[in-house]
């Protein structure tokens, strides 16, 4: 009886996201419909309109779904550590922002020593050595393969 | 021809000539693996390298590169689930599986022969009947095309078939953002919000590397093993060649129908190896003896995804060739590179320069037997990736993946993009919807809309435009059949289901 109710309550929780989702695409549906309406001419509207038209209908049907539990998909069961996700997705954020002001050379190898410390990777001598072979190698294959340029930052 | 094409081997068989091939391959194989480059892009930043060349040799490594390139996809989408170019990514839903199920070796292993089985096919064709297929390219108009897109989009319904409707909320989504920049008709610009850097639209690449790479790294890395690979191996050796053997022995009618359909799918203009893959694995869904094993870590699933991608190289130079007539991105850059080499595409190509012209198809062949070689061997090679801890694996992908789609057009904007994408597609696992439908209808939606639009102006407006012809209601039959098929089969293991409990 205990099992059946957490099993019931696991599938309530994916049941609840779903009908979120399905609010949050409906209005940004109808937003999207009545910003579509602004390209008329040569019936460039035509298609986004019906892409949102679209939507609302699959919003409308992915609640009805989630209300009568038509899909009975499996939970994951999450494990989640929020403040490392936090830290990883904003570690990541602060190297896409330097990149172009500090450089490529100077904050890659430094995103991929502190990240793999923060995730708690121990061997010292991989942690010094690998973020500096691996920026130089594919900085040789973008500049001297592809003759892509990146960006040097403070170097250039 | 066959003067010219003796011709031609001994261009191909002299050391240069092989070294460039070997060169290529490896080279395309690096550029297809990692996210962010594309056969396309590899192709387009060598072709000023090859203008020193002499013009065959040129062109057989350009060749190189393209066949390279576009097997070496599946290596990332197999191992690290993030596909290394967009043909690969049905590659994903069968390579991943049976990564994490210790059999890395074997998918990537599948994956080389099935490849190469596809260019091989693909090859003979362009030697041996380039001119009666090039004929199939000129009867494709605006109203085919349009429903040559619509095909490619009902896979969709097979590619969710455990909840359509998420499948079609996330094509929803990729059908969108194919429609942000200037309209293809009339220029006028749409969803960009006054931003310039969205005018030429959103790059395939860009949503492909956020849906799948970032996400997966995210996921990855939840957990608190990280100072693990992704997986361990099943056994202790590798899989050997007679294993391998005795394995494509059960699918080989795979590899044939994958093959052909590619090279059949290559040689309609604007078509490409990102629609041959998807429709190469449904199909081999549908005629398979055991779908239900499809997207579970199947090896079939691969062998169908890949022949097809590869069997679109050949398939896709016969309209270029003959007709001048690119037919997919990549061969549209590499119309660039016969210019580059004073040579026009187009009928008289083999009359004028016959000996250059088989060399490089000739290079299309031989370098598929090359890719055996350094994709079989190298394969044990590669298989080492899944051992590397994932707190460096992780990191390693972020930066790649910012820095490949940073390289698509010299931009940091696309690289915000793509970690926008990459928030999005994470947000998409975590509500059990599914990314292949969203790039699929990026590619596809436009092709859908400008063509539709253009069939209904030569039409003067009349719908009945579409409906004329028998490619076109050939076409239409596909359509309803591949979609009648997979609700059914959808409805059968609804029954299934509820009749076991």
């Amino acid at each position: 009886m205990k099992f059946k109710l957490i099993e019931e309550e696991k599938t309530m929780k994916m049941a609840v996201k779903d009908k979120i989702t399905a609010a949050v695409i409906f209005i940004i549906s109808i937003a999207g419909y009545i910003k579509a309406g602004e390209y008329e001419m040569g019936g460039a509207s035509t298609f986004p309109k019906a892409i949102f038209m679209g939507s609302i209908v699959l919003s409308v049907a992915l609640f009805l779904a989630a209300q009568f539990d038509f899909y009975k998909g499996k939970e994951k069961k999450e494990n989640i550590n929020i403040k490392r996700m936090g830290m990883i997705i904003g570690i990541t954020i602060l190297y896409f922002v330097l990149i172009d002001t500090v450089g490529y050379f100077i904050v890659t190898p430094l995103f991929l020593f502190l990240l793999s410390i923060i995730l708690g990777y121990k061997n010292k001598k991989i942690l010094f050595l690998y973020p500096l072979f691996f920026s130089i190698f594919l900085y040789l294959v973008f500049r001297s393969f592809l003759n892509v340029p990146l960006p040097m930052g403070i170097l250039s | 021809m066959w003067g010219s094409l003796l011709e031609a081997f001994s261009t191909i068989f002299s050391f240069y000539g092989i070294f460039l091939m070997v060169f290529g391959v490896a080279g395309g194989i690096t550029i297809g693996a990692m996210p962010g480059l594309s056969a396309t892009m590899g192709v387009a930043l060598l072709i000023p390298i090859t203008f020193a060349m002499q013009p065959a040799y040129g062109l057989i490594l350009l060749g190189s590169i393209y066949i390279g390139a576009i097997y070496g996809g599946s290596i990332s989408a197999i191992l690290i689930r993030v596909p290394g170019t967009p043909a690969s990514v049905a590659t994903t839903l069968d390579g991943y599986p049976m990564t994490t199920n210790g059999e890395a070796d074997k998918a990537l292993k599948i994956s080389i022969t099935s490849s190469v089985t596809g260019g091989i096919i693909s090859a003979l064709a362009l030697l041996f009947i380039s001119p009666p297929l090039a004929k199939i390219a000129l009867e494709f108009g605006p109203a085919q095309y349009f429903w040559v897109a619509l095909f490619g989009l009902s896979i969709i319904v097979t590619l969710s078939a455990d909840n359509p409707i998420k499948g079609f909320i996330s094509a929803a989504i990729g059908l969108f953002v194919g429609v942000v920049g200037m309209d293809p008709l009339v220029g006028t610009s749409r969803f960009t919000f006054g931003n310039v850097n969205l005018q030429s639209g959103v790059q395939v690449i860009v949503l492909l590397i956020g849906l799948y790479s970032i996400p997966q790294v995210l996921e990855t890395l939840e957990s608190g093993k990280l100072n693990k690979g992704i997986s361990v191996m099943k056994r202790d050796k590798l899989i050997s060649p007679k294993e391998i053997f005795a394995e494509i022995k059960e699918i080989w009618p795979t590899y044939l129908r994958s093959g052909i359909l590619g090279t059949l799918i290559g040689i309609i203009p604007g078509a490409g190896a990102n629609i041959a893959s998807y429709v190469g694995y449904n199909e081999g869904k549908r005629w398979s003896k055991h779908p239900e094993k499809y997207g579970t870590g199947y090896s079939e699933g691969i062998a169908a995804s890949e022949a097809a991608n590869n069997g679109v190289t050949g398939g896709s130079l016969i309209p270029l060739l003959t007709l001048g007539v690119p037919g997919n991105g990549v061969t549209a850059v590499l119309i660039g590179g016969l210019l580059i080499q004073g040579l026009n595409p187009g009928p008289r190509l083999f009359a004028q320069n016959a000996d250059i012209v088989y060399s490089f198809m000739g290079a299309i062949l031989i370098g598929n037997f090359i890719m055996l070689v350094l994709g079989y061997y190298g394969a044990n090679l590669f298989v080492n990736v899944v051992k590397i801890p994932t707190a460096v694996l992780g990191p390693i992908i972020i930066v790649l993946s910012i820095v490949g789609s940073y390289a698509i057009q010299n931009s940091l904007f696309d690289s915000g993009l793509m970690l926008g994408f990459g928030l999005l597609g994470y947000l998409m696992r975590k509500l059990n919807i599914d990314s292949a439908p969203a790039v699929l209808a990026l590619i596809l939606g436009p092709m859908a809309e400008s063509n539709v639009r253009r069939a209904l102006l030569m039409g003067a407006g009349n719908p009945a435009v579409l409906f004329k012809g028998l490619i076109n209601w050939v076409l239409i039959i596909m359509i309803v059949g591949s979609m009648g098929f997979a609700f059914y089969t959808f409805y059968r293991e609804r029954r299934t289901a509820s009749t076991d409990k």
